[in-house]
């Protein structure tokens, strides 16, 4: 279907008066808009009514539609970074068991980076998963062991206490 | 109601019976764990302490035991695996069920289970070493 298209008054008024003022001089130059102080400004460019619209549907590409959350980029949440010495040893571990020492130290320095990481206060229990992240908290050991029992988690994950040496067992 | 039991030492130490399920909230299936020998140590912070091949017990259950790291009495760490159990009975005196929620440790191949302060909240306990008897108080 074919639009016809209406030109604004102002516009019609201003095309008028730029076709007298052509009429009356006989120079054939063109007048700039604006030249002339009795030559009013044009409207506001038609289309630009339309496009605008579509631009700001555009400006808003930074916002996840789905989740109405700003995206900065990440694929998924900023994760502990771990140091060679932890990645080394997960590892080794992928190979062969670990040693108990070795074990007891990888449980620790994971633990640690991963609760200075989140700021975990002392006290919480704490589920985390191998690679630092943290899969479930609670307040104290058995509701965390509630909470994930019977729960497949796609890592292996380790259960820990927040400011203490072990989860449990003769502690002073 | 109050319940009450009096039981001798034996070796110089208190033995009990204790029964509690390892119970799978995700599927329901549980499995019961009887020790008719379970020494009572105040110095342990957990719930029962249980040989490691217990944890053949919990994967029946669907549950799969969470390692973390264990005090030794000596000041040491082992790795020890982990999982939620609930305490059904200690002696004669039985528990409302579910039961009361504690931990289960799995670690060494000590045969004869410890109770721990996590069990023993649930209690009142008089050790009357003059006389070599104990009483649990529920």
């Amino acid at each position: 279907m074919a639009m016809l298209y209406r030109m604004p008054e102002e516009d019609e008024r201003h095309v008028l008066f730029l076709e007298e003022e052509a009429a009356r001089s006989k120079a054939s130059l063109p007048l700039s808009i604006g030249s002339h102080p009795s030559m009013p400004a044009p409207a506001l460019d038609y289309e630009m009514k339309n496009i605008l619209p579509e631009l700001e549907h555009r400006l808003l590409f930074a916002f996840d539609e789905s989740s109405q959350r700003v995206t900065f980029g990440f694929d998924s949440q900023p994760k502990p970074w771990l140091p060679a010495r932890v990645l080394q040893k997960l590892e080794k571990m992928r190979k062969r068991p670990l040693e108990r020492k070795e074990m007891v130290a990888l449980i620790e320095d994971i633990a640690k980076i991963s609760i200075d990481f989140y700021q975990i206060k002392p006290g919480k229990s704490i589920a985390v998963r191998f690679d630092g992240r943290i899969a479930e908290s609670a307040d104290d050991e058995t509701s965390l062991l509630l909470k994930i029992q019977g729960i497949r988690f796609d890592q292996p994950v380790f259960v820990w206490q927040a400011g203490s040496e072990s989860f449990t067992g003769w502690r002073t | 109601m109050t319940r009450e039991i009096s039981r001798e030492y034996r070796n110089s130490s208190a033995y009990v019976r204790m029964k509690c399920v390892i119970q799978n909230p995700q599927t329901a299936s549980q499995v019961p764990l009887d020790f008719s020998t379970c020494r009572i140590d105040t110095g342990f912070d957990g719930g029962v302490l249980v040989p490691q091949w217990h944890r053949s017990d919990a994967e029946v259950a669907g549950v799969e035991p969470r390692i973390t790291n264990l005090t030794l009495a000596d000041g040491s760490r082992i790795p020890a695996y982990v999982c939620a159990v609930f305490l059904q009975s200690v002696d004669d005196i039985t528990f409302a069920p579910p039961g009361r929620p504690m931990i289960l440790v799995m670690c060494g191949n000590r045969r004869s289970p410890l109770l721990g302060m996590g069990a023993l909240k649930y209690c009142t306990i008089l050790f009357d070493g003059p006389n070599q008897r104990f009483t649990i108080r529920v």
